[in-house]
């Protein structure tokens, strides 16, 4: 092996480590929805977009920032949560491919989160977990989000379970929301949907 | 060191540093005191905090975790998730954060309840000898809500009384940040990854 072959499979490690890192600050940030931090993290590409269960289809870095600034978000007049926030959202199992150009990846990983989404002046417990199936872009030596895709499997108030009531409703009402990328990204459980995988069966290769 | 070298070596640290959190979760879900000790530097600038007071040195890691006799009802997974680990540049200290998450059963007055425990690590470690160990472990600990409550309803759970140290020990007090609903955010030990900032 020449030290150049070397060096490029300590350099995809290397993204794959940076890659990890920028999906889990991503969701340390959710915690408190720190709306600025969170998108700093977006590539300046105009093909940026970001879609998470029925909450529609947000495209370019304006789309980014209405999805994320957390009034708009959690259709409010406050610009900061309140104290009894939680939007605890641990990203889990990753499996983070590059791309073979080293230039831009994808990633799959499980979402299992503890919340707590104040509405009507009263905070509920709520449990979420979900898929994201995201891409990723280098630029400038840094890995960014370029495309975030978040299936939800299930949003349930904490009393019931996701067999009782599955999916919480949003706090953006439905009239207000662009449309969906694809109809069953906005299915849940127990719609039966496999949100599609971004690898083939590394065993296979089918 | 070559520079391809380097470049491994800092990979190779963030795995061994990966293995020792993992390998402190798995010892705490049956607290096993001795290996969870052994894990710790022997230098005398080592701590742990998990909002029960802040334990210093070699003497007040042993208090923390020599307590009371654990039955075999008694259940503290805990699991070590979403680590982002950054060795310094020198190589030799290393700081990460992770996710706490896990169901536990600790008796408490005799009764054994369920309950669940949510928290946030942002520990340090060095290397000696060859090794990476602990030298700060702090955990800002979010919830520890009984099963059926949930943390919106009852965010925290008393500390049981056999949880405290044996002869008197008398830890620090905590400086920590508050567990929900506080709002606080425990700080970062890294910059954002794209800012820089």
């Amino acid at each position: 092996m020449t030290l150049e072959e070397l060096e490029a499979r300590i350099q995809t490690i290397e993204d794959i480590e940076a890659i990890k890192k920028l999906q889990r600050a991503y969701c340390y940030y959710l915690e408190h929805w720190q709306d600025e931090e969170i998108i700093s993290l977006w590539s300046q590409s105009p093909d940026v977009s970001v879609e998470i269960g029925d909450s529609g289809f947000y495209k370019g870095k304006e789309g980014v920032i209405e999805f994320f600034t957390y009034s708009s978000h959690f259709f409010t007049s406050e610009s900061k949560p309140p104290p009894e926030f939680l939007h605890l959202l641990m990203p889990l199992a990753g499996i983070v491919d590059v791309d073979p150009d080293g230039k831009t990846a994808k990633g799959r990983w499980y979402g299992l989160g503890h919340m707590a989404i104040p509405r009507k002046g009263k905070a509920r417990a709520i449990i979420s977990s979900g898929i994201w199936e995201n891409e990723y872009v280098k630029e400038d030596g840094k890995w960014k989000f370029k495309k975030l895709l978040f299936y939800t499997i299930f949003g349930t108030p904490f009393e019931d379970s996701w067999v009782k009531t599955s999916h919480f409703e949003r706090p953006i009402p439905l009239a207000k929301r662009p449309p969906p990328s694809a109809k069953n990204i906005a299915a849940a459980y127990p719609s039966g949907y496999v949100f599609p995988y971004h690898y083939k069966n590394p065993v296979t290769g089918k | 060191m070559t520079e391809v070298e380097a470049r491994l070596k800092t990979l190779e640290d963030v795995e061994e540093i990966n293995k020792l959190q993992r390998a402190y979760g798995y010892y705490l879900e049956h607290w096993e005191k001795q290996q969870l000790v052994d894990l710790f530097s022997g230098g005398p600038d080592i701590s742990i905090d998990t909002g029960r007071g802040l334990y210093l040195g070699q003497e007040g890691i042993k208090q923390f975790f020599f307590t009371g006799k654990r039955s075999s009802e008694f259940l503290h997974a805990l699991m070590q998730l979403s680590g982002i680990v950054d060795v310094d540049p020198d190589g030799k200290t290393a700081k990460g954060r992770w996710y706490g998450f896990g169901p536990h059963a600790i008796p408490r007055d005799g009764v054994v309840r369920a309950s669940w425990s949510m928290g946030v690590y942002e520990d340090e470690y060095i290397k000696e000898d060859g090794k990476w160990k602990f030298r700060k472990i702090h955990w800002r600990l979010i919830f520890s809500t009984p099963y059926e409550d949930g943390w919106v309803k009852t965010p925290i759970m008393p500390v049981p009384a056999d949880f405290s140290p044996i002869d008197g020990f008398k830890p620090k007090p905590s400086t920590f940040v508050k567990p929900y609903p506080s709002g606080d955010i425990f700080p970062y030990h890294y910059k954002n990854p794209v800012t820089g900032k």
